[in-house]
């Protein structure tokens, strides 16, 4: 499950910050338990890399072979470690 | 059901349990994992649909005649875990407790994974084989895995999970034979698993076992995730997204029109037919037009539907299959949220323009409870195109000789009905379904091409659950108004006597038809006007007079309660004793249909009252029952009747005063 937080360390940043190709480590949210359950039931896990499909409204990201979409809300709340720049 | 408790980390089950062969297996699995493909091959496309009690969950159960004995297959609905605070996965667990009932309890569990994916499906897999029943895993898309150099070592996995693993590819039949003979030994997991309910323990426990089974796990991005990259950032692009939704929408419609039309002018010519017959055997009288009329005429009415059910279930689930459809999903949702609706009831919105029966049936696509409702209760204020003929009656006499005016009030009419259906969401969603909604999360499967299959089996399924569960409720409903339109029968007014003896004593054979017609016109207004459905217009007369209407159209607004096409052929039936509404020049007598102190009844006034009426009113009795179905409970559908005639009436009212109040007449 991914651990919420209301205050993220220094390093994640907000998962729609991230341009397009940018792989990254997910680090906490600030969703609900609902939210946060649903997410790891469909792959991206707390320390799980993802790549960034397409940022903006809709937010895709690659988790394994799991492509998801995710509305621009939900992924403020995501937050992540950036791996490397755009690719 | 006796379901042994689940078992746990602590509480393992003994190796050497070995159960008798299942008879009954409950397929379970992630979506998109291919469930569905694995559940057509295993019993073939002869399956019922079934909702679990009390819910609009609903299941799959077919037959498989395969391998060692015939068996009961489930196919469960697809989910991403059997803890979630989610309908499907409440019900799913619970019905495999044993706790629900959908016919016999399931002796077994296949769960189906994507081998490409198994991280993620592995924490269903840990879920499921606890429940205290024997499981096997099929590992599906095999084919896929290898192309992506993933090669899954099944034995290990096999160890892992503590039961059977066999590697299969749906879409091809590879490794069902294996599959077949496994199915006769599933077995009660005896593996060191996470507890159920311990999300991030199982999240760990998947990983480690991903880890220890997946011999390369790629990281690369490869060739066919860009290729998906690049027609995402179109199909999901603000502009782009918008006009590609446009042109597959136009598409999608324009076949549903141009396909349906045949087979619904067939079905209308083979019940004319069939009427035509039993009119000739059955003698004449009160049987003879029950049914003809009311039996013949209210199967008719149902079966009209099913051409375009069955193109617009087809269409959609060939379109969810290629992928397309969860990215059009997210462009929609930009602007259905501001309204309390998801992206997802694009689909029943604009389905609702051709018939609110269908769209309310695909409402099903919207997970949340809420917004699916939310969605029922507004999708019949869409233009259906059984109000054109009503539109078209009124704009012409709005606007007889201004085809653009004419045209622009047509265009009104659709978005009134839109506006109207965005605005009564928007109402419903802050007052009686008030709530969150969950924020828009969704898997967006690969693109592929899609499976006719697939989509043929949607189609029966959709097609048998509106006539077993819809269509006889429609029938009935045609009927009882059939009879109240019809009944009590009056002896033939004495004008019409009159002119049937004279034409018969007239030599002149043309002069001799013409007092026919005549008198079969007298006779027809006579009848409508003296049946029950008649009596009702003119009591309910003041009720609709401050609208403009006087007791001839209060009579079509009775009689078209069940179908508002049924309007035009009411006041046909009135105003020259047939219901030929392609003849013009009936058309017209319509339009100068006068009061009893000799004044026009459809002034413009009275036509822009009663169009805004039929813009906004329910006028669809067919629509309750499947509204009442979709939701579960009648009430939903009682509420609907109740707002849009509401809505209607007010909205008429104020039309009418207004242009009252600006010199109109």
């Amino acid at each position: 499950m991914i651990s919420r937080s209301a205050d993220s360390p220094p390093a994640t940043v907000p998962l729609c910050t991230l341009r397009r190709g940018t792989r990254a480590i997910v680090a906490r949210t600030q969703l609900d338990d609902e939210s946060c359950d649903l997410l790891c039931a469909m792959g991206m896990t707390e320390r799980c890399e993802l790549r960034v499909c397409r940022s903006g409204e809709p937010c895709i990201v690659q988790v394994n072979n799991t492509r998801l979409g995710l509305c621009l809300a939900m992924a403020r709340k995501i937050h992540v470690t950036p791996l490397d720049a755009a690719g | 059901m006796n379901a042994s408790p689940p078992s746990t980390a602590t509480d393992p089950v003994p190796r050497d349990a070995s159960p008798p062969p299942p008879a009954r297996i409950a397929l379970l699995g992630n979506p998109n994992t291919g469930k569905t493909t694995v559940f057509n091959r295993l019993c073939g496309i002869r399956a019922k649909t079934a909702n679990f009690p009390g819910s609009t969950v609903e299941a799959r159960i077919g037959v498989t005649t395969r391998g060692s004995m015939r068996r009961h297959v489930v196919d469960l609905p697809g989910l991403y875990g059997l803890n979630l605070d989610r309908p499907e996965s409440r019900t799913c667990k619970e019905y495999l407790r044993g706790r629900i009932e959908l016919g016999p309890p399931p002796e077994a569990i296949l769960v189906v994974v994507d081998a490409t994916n198994l991280e993620r499906n592995l924490i269903l897999v840990s879920q499921a084989v606890q429940l205290g029943l024997p499981a096997l895993v099929a590992l599906n898309m095999t084919d896929l895995a290898r192309r992506r150099g993933v090669r899954v070592d099944h034995e290990r996995l096999a160890a892992r999970v503590g039961c059977p693993v066999v590697p299969i590819c749906a879409r091809t039949g590879e490794g069902f034979d294996e599959l077949f003979t496994a199915l006769d030994t599933p077995r009660l997991s005896d593996a060191a698993l996470p507890n159920g309910s311990d999300t991030p323990g199982a999240t760990r426990w998947a990983t480690a076992t991903e880890a220890a089974c997946v011999e390369e796990n790629p990281t690369a991005v490869s060739r066919a995730d860009r290729r998906t990259d690049r027609i995402d950032a179109i199909f999901t692009h603000p502009i782009l997204g918008l006009l590609s939704f446009v042109v597959v929408m136009s598409g999608l419609f324009y076949t549903i029109f141009s396909l349906a039309t045949l087979p619904m002018d067939l079905i209308e010519l083979l019940f004319a037919q069939l009427g035509g017959l039993v009119g000739a055997v059955v003698p004449a009288g009160p049987i003879h037009d029950l049914l003809v009329d009311g039996v013949v005429s209210g199967v008719a009415g149902t079966l009209v539907f099913l051409p375009q059910i069955c193109l617009l279930f087809f269409l959609i689930s060939l379109l969810e299959d290629t992928g397309y459809l969860s990215r059009a999903v997210f462009v929609l949702d930009r602007l259905l949220r501001r309204f309390g609706l998801p992206g997802q009831a694009f689909v029943p919105l604009l389905s609702a323009h051709a018939c609110a029966i269908p769209a309310i049936m695909s409402a099903r696509l919207i997970p949340d409870l809420r917004q699916r409702i939310a969605t029922i209760l507004v999708a019949p204020l869409m233009s259906c195109s059984a109000r054109l003929p009503v539109y078209v009656l009124l704009v012409g006499i709005l606007f007889p000789r201004d085809p653009l005016a004419a045209g622009l009030a047509f265009t009104g009419c659709y978005a009134l009905g839109a506006i109207a259906g965005l605005v009564t969401a928007l109402v419903c969603r802050r007052t009686i379904l008030s709530g969150s909604s969950p924020p828009m999360l969704l898997e967006l499967p690969t693109y592929k091409l899609p499976s006719l299959r697939t989509a043929l089996t949607t189609t029966m399924d959709r097609a048998w659950m509106f006539l077993r569960k819809a269509g006889t409720v429609i029938v009935a409903i045609c009927v009882v108004l059939w009879w109240l339109s019809a009944y009590p029968t009056t002896p033939e007014p004495s004008a019409a006597t009159a002119l049937r003896t004279e034409a018969s004593m007239t030599a002149d054979a043309d002069a001799a038809a013409n007092l026919t017609t005549l008198a079969d016109e007298i006779a027809g207004r006579h009848a409508i006007a003296q049946s029950f459905a008649g009596r009702l217009g003119r009591t309910v007369q003041p009720v609709f007079a401050p609208l403009g209407l006087d007791w001839q159209l209060t009579v079509g607004v009775v009689t078209s309660f069940a179908a508002r096409e049924v309007f035009v052929s009411t006041l046909a039936v009135l105003v020259a004793g047939t219901d030929n509404v392609d003849d013009a020049g009936v058309l017209q007598r319509i339009r100068t249909i006068r009061r009893d102190d000799g004044t026009l009844v459809l002034t413009p006034r009275t036509a822009a009252s009663l169009l805004v009426f039929y813009v906004l009113a329910m006028q669809c009795l067919p629509t309750l029952p499947v509204t009442a179905r979709e939701t579960g409970h009648w009430g939903w559908a009682f509420l609907q009747l109740g707002y849009m005639s509401a809505l209607a009436y007010a909205a008429a009212l104020l039309v009418y005063s207004g242009l009252g109040l600006a010199g109109v007449t």
